[in-house]
């Protein structure tokens, strides 16, 4: 996961010396090579990417054709590509993405910011530790698919009972990662900021906040997954589409292609979600060095 | 990755401006005073008892520089911290004027061995948290950092963030939040200890031009015996076992800066207090 982690450099030729004195590198060899080192660097790590795709798809060829599990049960890449563009030709792919991304969507900006503020509240206030923290230590066990028959009894099979299932499950994992994030700040940050005269209010914006920064990207990434392992089970419990739901009534058909795509859909919006949180989030703390 | 520009300073780098205070007039200084203060630490897991500063009366006058010298483990953290109002005293009390510290103040500016440089503010915003307290309005506030930066030499990089800067540069930084609190007492604990040796010369002299402009009282703890010849105008000598002062040295009328004999002798007594038989 290595390549995920984006870092920002200012180009060389940004850098002001500390002291007037030192000259400025107006157009010298250094920054041009430092641009090319860049430059070299990005396409090698594309180029490794690749590489990995296309041997993933080959080997996968390999398998599908070598019939050493059934070629009924197993489809080449082809056959997958193939089922991909008959179920985007009937509109299914897209009113699947639609209705899986609306849910995961809505479910992860409630429990992220209900379980963001949850954590900043059991993190800075021993009080709120106290009331709060033994409850989520009783639901973190409780996995989302359990949810799932209390969902349809309190909501029915409609969107309010998806919502409520990703939401829950993200909640509980972005919970505990803020939570732990704000416990562990170094107290030098809070002490210094108080010395200096800071009021509450400032220190937890001015000090708090950006200090758990960090921990606040990890636990919306941790996030984003769970998210999506939540989809799985609310449609699985029942629903009329989305993409889980697409797997299942694929699978009573042993529609092998179909299935796969809707894996793949799965891999890629995950992967996606990542990444965006990801960028995003280490362009905010880029002072982090995670 | 420090270019020798970036850490050693060049003297005229070190012009330093005397600043008048935020809320008008020349910021003042007070006096410290210990009166029978005492640490103790429990150990949280073994219920031990640690005596890391035994009941202490000192006076530190306004103004004064004076250096806490002895070897690790001896309490000068300890002491240090009292004052600062980051540890709760056993007994005793200390005062700063005629207030007792009770808890931590901007009276009383910190600086640390390990900066404590917020890292994600840039040079200038952590400067500027130091003057959140006095209202100003947001451009004198920033107009004021950027001043007391540009008195430890780092005007040019008021934009940079601590992780971009070297150790020297960061520990101006945090030597600039300091000062631009006002602080009637500027309390350091091994300030310059993680610094390469010219860096900490440089370091050393700007400490000094600073303080003899604003005559802040300074408590500064080393166990560097050159360091604390070099600096104060009084030495405190400190033991372990309990923490306690074991010598007070008056160095205001002797000539250490330019007599190396006298010197010489003042660091073999130092030793002699440091080091018994
Ligand atoms: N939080 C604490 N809990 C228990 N004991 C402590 C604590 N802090 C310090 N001590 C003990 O108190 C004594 C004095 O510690 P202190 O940190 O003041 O020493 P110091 O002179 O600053 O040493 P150094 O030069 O290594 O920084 C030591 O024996 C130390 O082990
Ligand atoms: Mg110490």
């Amino acid at each position: 996961m290595a390549t995920l982690t984006t870092r920002r450099f200012r180009p060389a030729a940004e850098v002001t010396p500390a002291s007037g004195e030192t000259a400025r590198p107006t157009d010298s060899a250094p920054v041009r090579s430092f641009r090319s080192n860049v430059a070299g660097r990005v396409v090698r790590t594309a180029a490794t990417r690749m590489a990995v795709v296309v041997f993933c798809l080959v080997a996968w060829e390999v398998v599908a054709r070598s019939g050493i599990i059934s070629k009924a049960l197993f489809p080449t890449p082809l056959e997958t590509w193939q089922s991909a563009r008959s179920l985007w030709r009937t509109g299914v792919v897209g009113s699947d993405l639609r209705a899986s991304l609306g849910r995961v969507a809505v479910g992860f900006a409630i429990g992220a910011t209900v379980g963001t503020a949850i954590g900043f509240a059991t993190g800075y206030s021993k009080a709120c530790s106290a009331v709060l923290g033994p409850i989520i230590t009783f639901l973190r066990p409780i996995p989302a698919i359990a949810v799932v028959p209390l969902s349809t009894a309190w909501f029915g099979i409609g969107q309010k009972g998806k919502y409520f299932i990703v939401a829950y499950a993200v909640v509980l994992a972005v919970w505990l990662y803020v939570h732990d994030g704000v416990a562990r700040i170094p107290p030098v940050y809070v002490r210094v900021a108080r010395g200096y005269g800071l009021r509450p209010i400032k220190i937890l914006g001015k000090i708090v906040l950006p200090a758990t920064g960090p921990s606040i990207v990890s636990a919306l990434r941790y996030g984003s997954s769970v998210a999506f392992l939540a989809l799985v089970a609310a449609e699985l419990g029942g629903a009329q589409n989305g993409i889980a739901y697409r797997l299942q009534v694929d699978s009573q058909f042993l529609q092998t292609g179909r299935i796969f795509v809707g894996l793949i859909e799965l891999g890629i919006l995950g992967v996606a979600a990542d990444f965006l949180i990801a960028t995003v989030g280490n362009r905010l703390v880029h002072w982090s060095s995670t | 990755m420090t270019s020798t520009a970036d850490s050693a300073m060049t003297s005229n780098e070190m012009t330093v401006a005397s600043h008048n205070s935020a809320v008008g007039g020349a910021p003042r200084s007070e006096a410290i005073f210990l009166e029978q203060a005492s640490v103790t630490y429990r150990s949280k897991r073994s219920g031990e008892l640690t005596v890391a500063l035994a009941a202490t009366d000192v006076t530190f006058e306004a103004g004064s520089f004076t250096a806490l010298l002895g070897p690790t483990g001896c309490g000068k953290t300890t002491l240090l911290n009292a004052v600062a109002g980051f540890v709760e005293l056993t007994s005793g009390c200390v005062r700063i004027g005629d207030r007792k510290i009770i808890k931590p103040g901007p009276d009383r500016a910190v600086v640390l061995q390990q900066y404590a440089l917020m890292p994600w503010m840039t040079a200038l915003a952590n400067v500027e948290m130091a003057l959140e307290r006095f209202q100003l309005s947001r451009s004198e506030r920033a107009a004021r950092a950027r001043s007391f930066l540009e008195s430890v030499g780092l005007g040019g990089a008021a934009r940079k963030y601590p992780g971009e800067m070297s150790g020297g540069m960061q520990q101006r930084v945090a030597l600039a939040r300091a000062m631009a609190a006002e602080p009637s007492a500027l309390l350091m604990d091994e300030p310059f200890g993680a610094l390469d040796a010219i860096t900490r010369i440089a370091m050393q002299r700007l400490l000094m031009q600073l303080w003899s402009q604003t005559t802040t009282t300074v408590l500064f703890v080393t166990h560097d015996v050159n360091e604390a010849l070099d600096l104060a105008e009084r030495i405190l000598l400190m033991s372990p076992g309990p923490g306690r002062i074991v010598a007070d040295l008056d160095l205001r009328h002797s000539d250490l800066r330019t007599n190396a004999l006298e010197r010489e002798k003042m660091y073999q007594e130092i030793l002699g207090y440091l080091l018994p038989a």
